[in-house]
């Protein structure tokens, strides 16, 4: 079955039992692997960009770097990938490498797609043309590692962590990227929630990771009928983290959701600091509509 | 160019070592007790000096049991799907903490790795 993929404003559909890897770079360019087990199956590379590229020359300096390496190859033509690509092949002692480059005017994207093992032209095309663009004012999807996310205009991915049982990824929202963030979201999915809960609650296992001088001041529960803990929300005060702000007695607000899916054992922590208004649940469900319960005191 | 396909390490087979006991513990788990170790010399005066154990024993939760109950043969990739089936985790994280489970096991000499060449599989 084929994984959506969607992160830095892209979103395309992995060819069937591959996965990603590795990820490097940021919103405005970057890369990642995709693989087939131990196998590496495709490179992506991503770019932002206001003038239109130039899609012969893009292809052909992802040619060089097909043949950069144990593999020399000749290029052996190029086809076109409807109005806005193409999609070159290579030949080589061990078969025939592919590479594709695609943009997406409206988002201001190009991307490029490039075989890490000897291929068929009709796959990569058919990568490429599940990839779609989001512009940088749009509200994003995020959909990696396991992890997913609708988020609103202007957070960015700071940094994403994959571990044996943890998927880990931090966003800060940055409107002007000149300027210093003014929210954080953290998101991390763990797998053996049942291990990792011990019977306890999900508000009990949230406050053991709470700080020291951290308050709670609100806990909403929403059960999930027979599928045991549903979605917990907290919202902690805490003292400010400069000391200017500790001096003016401000203090500053943290929103925890937490919720586990079933079916996956997998246990969710979104925790959202920051100035504004607080994130919504970003859990994929219909119980993330429904209106919480009157808060309880903790 | 002929490219050289190095061997499929998920083939190997991890075994315990032939002198290892294993005994159950409370809570489903189990405990692995190996052979007493032979130092000569001065390791053997310096172990008596901190009084070191004479043999390695290491306790095992419950996933650590369900994994060595089923070294019975299976190579490391039927290990890893058993692994991901029980605890349902993706594949990769499963070859991960298998690896790294086996790994603590081997560097105490208490499980090997033998090639499916060699058992005749």
């Amino acid at each position: 079955m084929a994984d959506p993929l969607a992160l830095h404003g892209l979103r395309c559909t992995l060819p069937a039992g591959c996965e990603v890897v590795a990820t490097y770079g940021d919103w405005r360019r970057g890369h990642l692997i995709i693989a087939a087990g131990r196998t590496p199956h495709l490179a992506l590379t991503w770019r932002r960009h206001r003038a239109a590229p130039d899609l012969q020359r893009t292809l052909a300096s992802a040619g060089r770097r097909l043949t950069r390496g144990d593999v020399v190859g000749e290029p052996a033509g190029c086809n076109a990938l409807g109005s806005d690509g193409l999609v070159g092949r290579w030949r080589s002692p061990l078969g025939d490498f592919h590479a594709g480059v695609r943009t997406m005017a409206t988002a201001g994207v190009t991307v490029v797609a490039r075989q890490l093992r000897p291929g068929i032209q009709s796959g990569l095309a058919a990568f490429l043309r599940t990839a779609e663009a989001y512009a940088d004012d749009a509200p994003w999807p995020w959909r990696l590692y396991g992890l997913e996310a609708d988020l609103p205009p202007w957070w960015r991915l700071e940094g994403v962590s994959q571990l044996a049982g943890l998927a880990r990824a931090v966003w800060f929202h940055q409107p002007c990227w000149t300027a210093r963030p003014d929210q954080v979201l953290v998101l991390r999915r763990l797998a053996c929630a049942g291990r990792v809960l011990a019977g306890r609650s999900l508000a009990d296992w949230v406050r053991c990771g709470l700080g020291r001088s951290e308050v709670v001041t609100a806990v909403d529960h929403l059960a999930d009928g027979d599928a045991g803990p549903g979605l917990m929300r907290m919202t902690t005060s805490m003292p400010a983290r400069s000391w200017w702000g500790r001096v003016r007695g401000r203090r500053a607000t943290r929103c925890l959701h937490a919720w586990v899916d079933a079916d996956d054992e997998r246990l969710t922590l979104q925790e959202w600091t920051g100035d504004g208004e607080a994130l919504p649940c970003l859990r994929r469900t219909a119980m993330a509509a429904t209106p919480p319960l009157i808060g309880a005191a903790p | 160019m002929i490219p050289r396909v190095p061997p499929d390490p998920g083939q190997q087979i991890p075994r315990l070592v032939p002198a290892v006991e294993s005994l159950s513990a409370p809570g489903g788990g189990l405990r692995l007790r190996g052979p007493l170790l032979e130092r000569r010399g001065l390791h053997r005066w310096v172990a008596w000096l901190f009084a070191a154990p004479p043999r390695i024993e290491i306790e095992l939760d419950d996933i650590g049991a369900f994994v060595v109950t089923r070294m019975d043969g299976r190579n490391l990739r039927q290990l890893a799907d058993d692994l991901a089936a029980h605890l349902k985790l993706t594949r990769r994280e499963a070859e991960v903490s298998l690896a790294q489970f086996l790994h603590a096991l081997v560097t105490r000499r208490l499980a090997a790795l033998t090639p499916a060449v060699e058992s005749g599989t």
